[in-house]
């Protein structure tokens, strides 16, 4: 889960306060496990620090938490490649990805070219795999095995998805009416 | 990618996966077989709606997609089982999609070869003639057909199986025997749907296994219809089709 | 339950509304036949009742009342009499007192010149101009009516005559009639022939209802076991399985009797024992009928659990698909076991009248377990063919029959069974059928074409019908033939006739005969034929001979010029001619004053022509004999009857048989669609389906019916000899023609299953997966 990337992409909508941001990204990421407020800030901080976001004209001055974040060029430069940029496959993705397919609906991206790129990339992988497991011996077999049958999972966890596109749309947008 | 265990296995992007790219070698590989603009129609249902698709000597694709999408009609169109309703198929330079009934029989006896699920081998007959049949019906003399049949089964792994039937057998041995089968013809293309549908992940990697390994010694070329990743992890490249179309990137 | 069982038992839609029909309608034909069966003793009852009348009852010390002469006395011999091929039955009565009884169906006696008529002859009367059938009738006063009719066809005219005209024409004097007839004139060999010829034709329909079964039992079998998989009980599914049985019988009993009931007009118009039948008589006893249909259900219900049996002991028997045991040589044992009882008991029975029930009943099982035991070895037969077939084998067609042939002999055979066994029971029948038309004597008059021979009765008429013919349209010529004794100086006696040797030629077509031949002198066997003929000498010296004593003779010469032997080759009188022909030129003026009573004429050839023959000669000489040259006589016609109602249940079993085999064919290549659709798709020409379909079905076909031909023809041949029938005839070629006439209408059957088979395999059908 990169929590850098999902504030980038919320605060791509529009600037929020940290406050704001802890809130959306627990109702939206972690329900069930909230962010820290510590988290936030730290994370916040590395990022100004990157150029990524900047803080936003005070409006009253009643301390840091008030102030709200907004992105950056480079900050939208980042959030654009993290996005498109396929994550090298590797088990318990799915929080990552998750996150991806919930800011491409927000955002009102595409979904589809995002899992067809995730997919290629997963059977690239399993193809790779697939060979070694030809030539070596059985334990590396049985290792290569190990990581196909993953990233299999993962892949019809993607199907499943893209199949659910639709309903996931409602279900997302709705959350964000009612923020 | 590292393992606990302290194995590492090569990241990213090795040159096993480069054979069969087009563009990435020196020489271009020729299309045995290609489709365009394929369009299918079953009453009100448009399983196919402008399919392009091509298919190199020896290469192996894999066609994959979510049930109901069109990849077995796909397959059957470009196998000349079924006559598309718009789009051309070109094999070795020939379009097929205008043949006669007769015409494409012939040429699925002699030129490709077909894997089907389950059910194509004939439960009467011993494994070594199932593998002699495709030789047999395009008039092969019966002793010759069935020594090259014979000539499979260690291959296979099922030496001293020959004069068995296929009930007596297991899933994946038989599906093995309806590979030789799809191969003692020396095809052009092999048509492969749903090969492993029916049997369990070791009998299915073993088919896959000698289905690859047997196609490329041949230089066949596979189109491997399969809704499973880890058996379309067995070919060169895939493609999805979705809706009748093919989706996502890749040639 | 039962709406359970009805619902699964219709699930498929059209197929299994289709097979359902199809096993209904087998049992529904099975049902039929058997109340034929059961009908025919009350119909043979009830005819006779109709028909004792015209059987004379010796008066037995009453006083005899009228005088009756029917027509199967020695001048008008039965099946005789005829109008244009049909048997025409004339019955004299004259009354001897002035209560004479009055035969049922007439409202009095006819006078003499009257005649009652059966309808049917009243309306042939009616089409037929006047100079050719109604002389032989006389005057009609009235119809005959049912009781007094064996059946509705009959052509019967009841004449009147007065006592004297009946006199010397074998009329039995009754003093009333019988009520009863006397057991019908079946010999036992007939009898025999015909429980043999039904049991042999209800095989096929019983494979029949066998196939049409089990179109359905697979589909059934598969349903219940997954019932049983769930957890039904083994009594549950075997009520389902009942239930579903019942269907068939349900609906293919009543259908049975609806089938007689339309079926029976054309049943009552097949001739035994003389005569058709009335349909209202055909009526199967009730209590019989009744017990009939209530085996029929429980018959189909029994066949029904039998078939449960592997699903009850385990709801995988069906699932699982082990190839069973193949067929041993030891299934040959019943048919041989089935021939050896045969055998021994037409020893057993040899004189028996085959009047009781017993020794029909083991014949008649003994020849259905030779059938039977056909149906059981047939598959064994057909797996050897399958092996052997599989070594020659050449291109993929036969290897595939081959293999198919050896896996699942059971069913292959299945299929052409019906036909198998409709070809022994053909081959065995030939044999009895030669014999039947052997033993029924069957005689035609050689005449040429055209001619018509006449028999009077006396001499007296001889004149009067010859110069009456001579003015009669259509005649030609006529030839009377008088008779004459034949004396020689040694005082041999020959018979010879006094005509023109060519003209006669001209007439009849007797094999060997030649004009102007030279005489042999031998002795007449067995004395003069018959002393009122009037005696020549023959002799070159004049000498007359002596007449045995008492005997009237008119002395006339004739020398070797014009004496010829008829048949040169022969030291015999041929059958109804005789030794020497004598030309009439030797006897000048005398010839034409000779009596005689028989006459040959020539006509112009038309049916019209000759009729009014009959009718005018039959005019002046009611008793006359006239004989057509193309009506055969049959001396025991009764065998001609059983072996063309043999004939008929043969083409009926055949054409079962072949539906059978259609629907089996059909059915067998359906369970394999799949395998046979993926053929197709991965490359196979419709061309070797095709071919296939017919080695499977043809290979076997040719083989186990030339083995079932050999066998037939060796159990009839069996049959006839040890019943000591005298000289047993051999089958011939026509034999071979039929047998293979059978089998090209089998593979016709087959191959129109083809399309069929073509539309259900196309590859195109894979999208349905």
């Amino acid at each position: 889960m990169s929590v850098p990337h999902a504030l980038l992409g919320l605060l791509e909508q529009q600037p929020h306060h940290g406050y704001d941001l802890k809130r959306l990204f627990d109702s939206y990421f972690a329900p069930d496990r909230p962010l820290a407020y510590a988290q936030v800030y730290s994370t916040l901080a590395r990022m100004e620090q990157r150029g990524q976001v900047r803080l936003e004209a005070i409006e009253r001055a009643e301390g840091p938490d008030r102030r709200p974040f907004a992105i950056t060029d480079g900050g939208r430069a980042e959030l654009e490649r993290w996005l498109h940029e396929p994550l090298l496959p590797e088990p318990h993705l799915q929080a990552a990805l998750y996150a991806k397919v919930v800011l491409a609906i927000l955002s009102g991206r595409p979904v589809e070219p995002l899992v067809d790129a995730e997919r290629h990339a997963h059977l690239e992988r399993m193809r790779e795999l697939t060979a070694i497991r030809r030539d070596g011996s059985l334990q590396v077999a049985l290792l290569a095995d190990y990581c196909l049958f993953h990233l299999e999972a993962d892949l019809r966890w993607l199907d499943v998805t893209a199949a659910r596109i639709d309903d996931l749309r409602r279900q997302i947008l709705q959350v964000s009416e009612t923020r | 990618m590292t393992f606990r265990v302290g194995i590492s296995l090569a990241v990213g992007r090795p040159d096993s996966g480069t054979v069969g790219r087009v563009g990435s070698q020196a020489a271009p590989v020729p299309v045995v077989i290609s489709a365009a603009g394929l369009v299918k129609r079953f009453g009100q249902t448009e399983a196919l709606r402008g399919i392009d698709f091509s298919l190199t000597r020896g290469e192996i694709v894999a066609v994959m997609g979510p049930s109901g999408s069109g990849k077995s009609t796909l397959l059957h169109c470009m196998a000349g089982i079924l006559a598309p309703d718009a789009g051309t198929v070109t094999f070795e330079g020939r379009q097929i999609e205008g043949l006669g009934e007769a015409e494409r029989t012939r040429l699925r006896r002699t030129s490709f070869g077909f894997v089907f699920q389950f059910g194509q081998l004939v439960p009467e007959l011993s494994a070594l003639e199932n593998v002699a049949l495709p030789l047999l019906l395009n008039n092969v003399k019966r002793s010759t057909a069935e020594e090259e049949a014979a000539v499979w089964f260690p291959r296979l792994g099922l030496e001293g199986m020959e004069r068995r039937r296929p009930g007596e057998m297991s899933g994946g041995q038989a599906q093995r025997v309806a590979v030789a089968r799809a191969l003692v013809t020396r095809p052009s293309v092999v048509f492969a749907d749903e090969p492993t549908g029916s049997l369990d992940t070791i009998a299915g990697e073993q088919v896959m296994e000698l289905l690859t390994a047997a196609a490329t010694e041949q230089n066949t070329s596979v189109l491997l219809v399969t809704h499973e990743a880890r058996v379309a992890a067995f070919a060169q490249r895939e493609i999805v089709v979705r809706d009748g179309r093919v989706s996502g990137a890749v040639r | 339950m039962i709406r359970l069982g009805l619902r699964l038992a219709l699930a498929d839609g059209r197929r299994s509304a289709f097979s359902v029909a199809l096993t209904a309608a087998a049992v529904a034909i099975g049902t039929a036949i058997l109340l034929f069966a059961i009908s025919f003793q009350p119909a043979l009852g009830d005819r006779d009742s109709r028909q004792a009348w015209r059987q004379p009852l010796p008066p037995d010390g009453a006083q005899p009342r009228l005088l009756i002469a029917v027509g199967n006395d020695r001048f008008v011999a039965a099946g005789d009499d005829r109008f244009a091929g049909q048997p025409l039955v004339r019955i004299f009565l004259a009354p001897l007192t002035a209560d004479a009884p009055t035969p049922p169906g007439l409202t009095r006696l006819p006078g003499p010149g009257e005649a009652y008529v059966s309808p049917a002859l009243a309306d042939l009367l009616a089409r037929t101009p006047a100079d050719q059938l109604a002389p032989r009738i006389g005057r009609v006063v009235g119809t005959i009516g049912p009781e007094g009719l064996r059946s509705p066809q009959e052509l019967v005219a009841v004449i009147g005559a007065d006592a004297r005209s009946l006199d010397g024409k074998g009329a039995a004097p009754v003093a009333s009639f019988r009520a009863t007839s006397l057991p019908p004139n079946l010999p036992p060999v007939a009898i025999l022939i015909l429980v043999l010829a039904v049991v042999g034709a209800l095989a096929p329909v019983a494979v029949f209802v066998a196939t049409a079964t089990r179109m359905a039992a697979a589909r059934r079998e598969q349903r219940l076991a997954a019932l049983r998989l769930i957890g039904a009980t083994p009594a549950q599914v075997s009520r389902l399985a009942i239930v579903e049985a019942l269907l068939y019988t349900a609906i293919g009993a009543p259908a049975g009797v609806a089938l007689f009931f339309v079926a029976r007009p054309a049943v009552a118009l097949i001739p035994l024992d003389g005569s058709t039948w009335w349909p209202d008589a055909m009526v199967p006893p009730i209590g019989q009928a009744l017990l009939l249909l209530a085996a029929v259900q429980v018959v189909g219900a029994a066949a029904a659990l039998f078939g449960m049996r592997r699903l009850s002991v385990s709801p995988l028997g069906v699932q699982q698909r082990i190839t069973p045991p193949p067929p041993t040589a030891w299934r040959i044992v019943p048919t041989l076991a089935g021939t050896v009882v045969l055998l021994v008991s037409i020893v057993a029975f040899r004189g028996n009248s085959m009047a009781t029930p017993e020794p029909l009943i083991v014949m008649g099982g003994s020849f259905a377990a030779i059938i039977g035991g056909i149906a059981f070895a047939g598959p064994w037969l057909t797996a050897v063919v399958g092996r052997i077939l599989g070594r020659v084998a050449r291109g993929p067609a036969a290897l595939l029959a081959a293999r198919r042939l050896a896996d699942d002999p059971r069913g292959s055979f299945g299929a052409i069974a019906g036909v198998i066994m409709a070809v022994f029971v053909a081959s065995a029948f030939f044999s009895f059928a030669a014999y039947a038309t052997m033993a029924s004597g069957r005689w035609t008059a050689p005449l040429r074409p055209g001619e018509v021979q006449a028999n009077l009765t006396s001499e007296s008429s001889g004149h009067a019908v010859a110069s009456r013919l001579a003015s009669v349209p259509g005649v030609v010529s006529v030839l009377p033939v008088p008779p004459v004794i034949l004396g020689d100086i040694a005082n041999v006696a020959y018979l010879a006739w006094v005509v023109p040797c060519d003209k006669l030629l001209a007439a009849v077509d007797l094999p060997g005969a030649v004009c102007g031949g030279a005489l042999i002198h031998t002795s007449w066997p067995g004395g003069l034929p018959d002393a009122s003929y009037p005696v020549i000498t023959f002799d070159d010296t004049g000498n007359p001979i002596t007449p045995p004593a008492g005997q009237p003779q008119t002395q006339l010469r004739a020398d070797s010029t014009t004496v010829s032997p008829l048949v040169p080759d022969s030291t015999e009188q041929p059958l109804g001619f005789p030794q020497l022909i004598v030309d009439p030129s030797a006897l000048g003026a005398a010839a034409a004053d000779l009596p005689f009573t028989q006459l040959y004429v020539t006509t112009d050839g038309t049916a019209a022509a000759a009729e009014r023959v009959r009718a005018a000669v039959q005019g002046i000489d009611p008793w006359a004999r006239v004989l057509l040259s193309n009506d055969p006589v049959d001396a025991t016609p009764q065998y001609a009857e059983v072996a063309r109602i043999v004939g008929l249940g043969l083409i009926g079993s055949l054409a079962l048989a072949g539906c059978s085999l259609a629907v089996a064919t059909t059915t067998g290549l359906l369970q394999r669609r799949r395998q046979f659709v993926l053929l197709r798709a991965a490359g196979m020409p419709i061309s070797r389906l095709r071919a296939l379909v017919l080695l499977q079905a043809g290979v076997p076909l040719v083989v186990v019916s030339t083995v079932s031909a050999v066998l037939g023809v060796a159990v009839a041949q069996g049959v006839l000899r040890i019943a000591g029938v005298p000289s047993v005839p051999l089958p011939d070629l026509s034999l071979v023609a039929v047998l293979v006439a059978s089998l090209a209408v089998a593979m016709g059957v087959v191959t129109a299953t083809l399309p069929a088979v073509d539309r259900l395999t196309r590859p195109q059908s894979l999208r349905s997966e």
